[in-house]
């Protein structure tokens, strides 16, 4: 942060520098800022032998006050005596403040006007001398916040329980908390024309592919909005298809999640004021993946990646798959079932998909409902609409129970995606897929699944394919795919992200199909022997 | 010209290939072979494939001799504009004429399987829809799906016949000492069977694009003998299981194959349909492929920047085509018209290019052209 400063000073030389008469700068300012009641100018009295009038200038709200009358205020008021030697180098009065006076642990000298406003606007505190055309910016940024939390939308079982806040400093020291590696890069650049907010980029620089890093900051660099609410606005700006259902940047919460995708070689984007961190380049697959994974025993995080792969096709199929069946081939229906199924749509007024559509209706209505209202009252909602509407729903023959299944367990199958972007997209599919299945039966799924399918292949996340590694096929990246492979058999970081650093642990071979066969304990004794 | 940005590995190749060629051919193969040499019919595979991996062979090392260009480039080059230009028609026209021939085996395949009664209209016409979409896509698009589908599809063909041995009786693959009837001169009728065969004329679109053009023959040649594995494989399961006068009596002996599969499934009662809907997706492969390739020589060979509307302003033809082949005897004649074809830009023109080429070479060596090449 403080080199992107030093560039500023250096590029801010066609703006308006700082006069030499306080008097001018503190106009200037109060012209520019000090309309507003929250902006504090307290002038004040340097006690040298020959006074100096300075003025302190900040926000109120955004500083920490006791910094302030602490180590500032106090700092400037020279009760002992005073070392002669630079009171009389009076051309370099702010630089001996700065160097000897202030205790205070950032702080350094600027001559923009306009930098100085946007560093005071973001809580820093600017200090002002009569007669010297400087000024001195002090670091005492302290605001409320709240404290490191348990993400609610990706809770765990087994894992660490912290979230990012809202506060960008303390997500980057988080993160510099799991990756001591002097290769970790936390770079800021301002974006907003009016918010001016922070938006760091965080990567380790001997692993990521600079390429990647390059092109963030390169359309990072293209935005110009007024504000950066949240993170989802960079995230529609950067995306690189803009007109698809599926979200190519992974937007997420959980502090270990991005430490874990900045290890493998991705870049992560921290925003101000807003606890969710984008991460990019990133594959369909991975909006499948839990931070859980990772956490369990390798056999059991397998069974958990299955049954998440299993959800997301129900969740995407099941509803149009049974239309398609019923409708056109119920031959393909073992007979016990088919004759199930016809007796219960015995009297049911409604054509099937006609039946399966109102159900996902009601399905996605009883859900924003229940996501709308206040907690408590949410969940009977859930309970009303589910429970008691649908087997309202089945007594009175409007709809076969059949059906009810069908469609609860869709709806059961898309919750266990632990994203809410790609659950969406997919409950956003669904329907065109069951009209399909209406119009084309089995065919017609399968024609729109081509579709799907070139279209997702077509869709690339910062130059890595939506669908690595299945699509192209990377045998090396399968280990931590529909399954994962234990700890030790992950030798190598995903190629599909093209890392400079390929190797991700000490051992014998390059591949996890031959490290799978060392476990550590046989290498341990092939050593001993 | 520059080498272009997107690089295919061997593996890439092989595929593509595979992609372009396992479709429809392989479905109608059995019965064709059957009805041409009754019991040794079978044997009609690997000999056919052999023939065509000389073809694969040749095309692939004519292509290296211009590892920068495709054939509607060189092939100007060598024999002069209008010669050229009508090279590039014949190749042009022989992967557009893949579509409709392949759409109506597909039609049949829809038509007797998943949706009875649905009209024609709305099989091809859905499916020339999604295809125009799929070839006007970019390359690097186009050899991802292939790969991925294809790949599906080989695996859940090969698991089919393998489950198919299980009624499988050896008397019925007697080539030498059984007595069958041997019809070579209905063979003109069931040229089609080409079509299981045919495809690989494509490296000669591939070459640009190549990440070392030095493999691209291993690997052609490779891909044939796959495919004449799996060609052998199939006919062999096929004749093995129905004989080969069940075989020629059937017009989709591959789908009777899968019938034949019954094993006890609780979620489906029968497993024809997995086979069908990879089926489904290999014809699609072909037909995109072939689709693509089609557009992408026809944008090269008349100058344009993008070949992506050519699949759009082609659709309409297309549909045309195949309406016109719904009548299976037509489909047949043109089946026969289209193994000409097959014949031609797989075997004879390249042979042909292979030979001028080489004089050319002959007569004016180029300097450091071997130094270029690598």
């Amino acid at each position: 942060m403080r080199g992107d400063k030093e560039k500023r000073k250096n590029t801010g030389a066609g703006a308006l520098h700082l006069f030499p008469e306080m008097e001018k700068n503190i106009s200037y300012l109060k012209e520019k800022i000090g309309k507003s009641n929250d902006v504090v100018f307290r002038e004040y009295v340097l006690n040298l032998p020959d006074p100096v009038p300075i003025c302190i200038i900040f926000v109120d709200g955004l500083v920490s006050k006791e910094v302030i009358n602490e180590y500032i205020l106090q700092a400037l008021t020279f009760k002992g005596e005073l070392k002669s030697e630079w009171i009389r180098d009076k051309k370099n009065l702010v630089r001996h403040i700065k160097d000897n006076v202030l205790s205070i642990n950032e702080a350094q000298i600027l001559t923009n006007l306009e930098d100085l406003i946007t560093m005071v606007l973001s809580g820093e505190t600017l200090i002002l001398f009569d007669g010297h055309d400087e000024g001195l910016i002090c670091n005492t940024r302290g605001w409320a916040h709240r404290g490191v939390d348990e993400p609610e939308t990706e809770s765990v079982i087994r894992g660490p329980r912290v979230g990012f806040t809202e506060i960008l400093r303390f997500n980057t020291a988080q993160i510099r908390r799991w990756i001591r590696d002097p290769d970790l890069r936390v770079r800021v650049m301002k974006i907003g024309r009016r918010s001016k907010s922070d938006i760091a980029l965080v990567y380790l620089e001997s692993v990521a592919n600079p390429r990647v890093v390059k092109e963030v900051e390169k359309r990072l660099g293209r935005i110009d909005v007024d504000g950066v609410m949240e993170s989802a606005v960079l995230q529609e700006m950067i995306e690189d298809r803009h007109f698809t259902l599926f979200p190519t940047i992974q937007s997420t919460e959980r502090a270990d999640r991005v430490v874990a995708a900045v290890l493998e070689g991705k870049v992560a984007v921290v925003t101000d004021n807003t606890p969710f961190v984008l991460i990019v380049p990133v594959s369909f697959w991975e909006f499948y993946y839990a931070a859980e994974d990772y956490y369990h025993r390798w056999p059991m995080a397998f069974l958990l990646r299955i049954v998440r792969f299993l959800s997301f096709f129900f969740s995407l199929y099941l509803p149009s798959l049974y239309v398609a069946l019923s409708t056109y081939n119920p031959e393909l229906i073992p007979f016990t079932l088919t004759i199930r199924l016809a007796g219960s749509r015995e009297g049911v007024p409604f054509p099937l998909f006609m039946e399966v559509l109102l159900m996902e209706l009601a399905i996605e209505i009883i859900r924003e409902a229940s996501a709308r209202l206040p907690g408590p009252l949410g969940q009977t909602i859930g309970i009303v609409g589910g429970f008691i509407l649908g087997d309202a729903a089945v007594r009175a023959g409007l709809i076969s129970p059949l059906t009810t299944v069908v469609v609860a367990l869709t709806a059961i199958s898309s919750f266990t995606a632990p994203n809410f972007g790609m659950a969406v997209s997919m409950r956003i599919l669904r329907f065109p897929l069951v009209l399909v299945a209406m119009v084309g039966g089995l065919y017609g799924l399968a024609l729109v699944s081509f579709i799907l399918l070139v279209h997702t292949a077509g869709i690339r996340s910062f130059g890595v394919p939506f669908l690595a590694p299945f699509v192209p096929l990377q045998p090396a990246d399968l280990k931590d795919s529909i399954g994962r492979v234990p700890y030790w058999a992950m030798v190598s970081r995903p190629r599909s992200y093209r890392p400079l650093d390929l190797k991700r642990q000490k051992t014998k071979t390059g591949y996890w199909w031959k490290a799978f066969f060392h476990p550590p304990r046989r290498e341990e004794k092939d050593k001993e022997e | 010209m520059k080498k272009e940005t997107l690089f295919l590995s061997s593996r890439q190749i092989i595929l593509l290939i595979l992609g372009i060629t396992i479709g429809g051919g392989i479905l109608i193969l059995p019965g064709r072979c059957a009805r041409v040499l009754g019991a040794g019919g079978w044997l009609l595979a690997p000999i056919s494939g052999v023939i065509f991996i000389f073809g694969a062979w040749v095309t692939a090392r004519l292509g290296r001799f211009f590892p920068d260009e495709t054939v509607m480039e060189f092939s100007r080059r060598l024999l002069g504009r209008p010669l050229g230009i009508l090279v590039s028609l014949v190749f042009i026209l022989f992967f557009f004429l893949y579509v409709p021939v392949e759409i109506r085996i597909l039609q049949e395949l829809v038509n007797i399987s998943i949706l009875r009664r649905a009209p024609s209209w709305f099989v091809t016409g859905a499916f020339l829809l999604v295809l125009a979409y799929t070839a006007s896509g970019d390359f690097d698009t186009m050899t991802q799906v292939n790969e991925f589908l294809i790949e599906v599809c080989i695996v859940v063909g090969l698991l089919v016949a393998l489950l198919g041995w299980r009624y499988f009786n050896p008397v019925h693959v007697r080539p030498i000492f059984s007595v069958g009837k041997m019809e070579l001169s209905t063979y003109w009728e069931e040229a089609g069977m080409i079509l299981a065969y045919t495809g690989y004329p494509v490296v000669l679109m591939l070459y640009p694009f190549t990440r070392r053009p030095r493999e691209v023959s291993r690997a052609s040649v490779l891909a044939l003998v796959m495919i004449t594995l799996i060609n052998t494989f199939f006919i062999v399961t096929v004749f093995g299981v129905f004989g080969y006068a069940e075989t020629a009596g059937q017009a989709w002996p591959g789908l009777e194959l899968a019938k034949a599969v019954n094993i006890e499934v609780v979620v489906l009662e029968r497993l024809d349909l997995i086979l069908i809907i990879s089926w489904i997706s290999a014809i699609f492969t072909t037909c995109f492929l072939a689709y693509f390739f089609a557009a992408f020589g026809l944008s090269r060979m008349l100058g344009l920047r993008s070949h992506s509307y050519i699949p759009w302003a082609l659709a309409p033809v297309v549909y045309y085509l195949s309406t016109i082949l719904n009548n299976y005897f037509t489909w047949n004649k043109w089946l026969s018209y289209f193994s000409i074809l097959a014949v031609l830009t797989g075997l004879v023109l390249p042979l042909f290019l292979l030979v001028i080429a080489l004089l050319q070479r002959w007569l004016e060596p180029p300097a450091g052209a071997e130094e270029e090449k690598g």
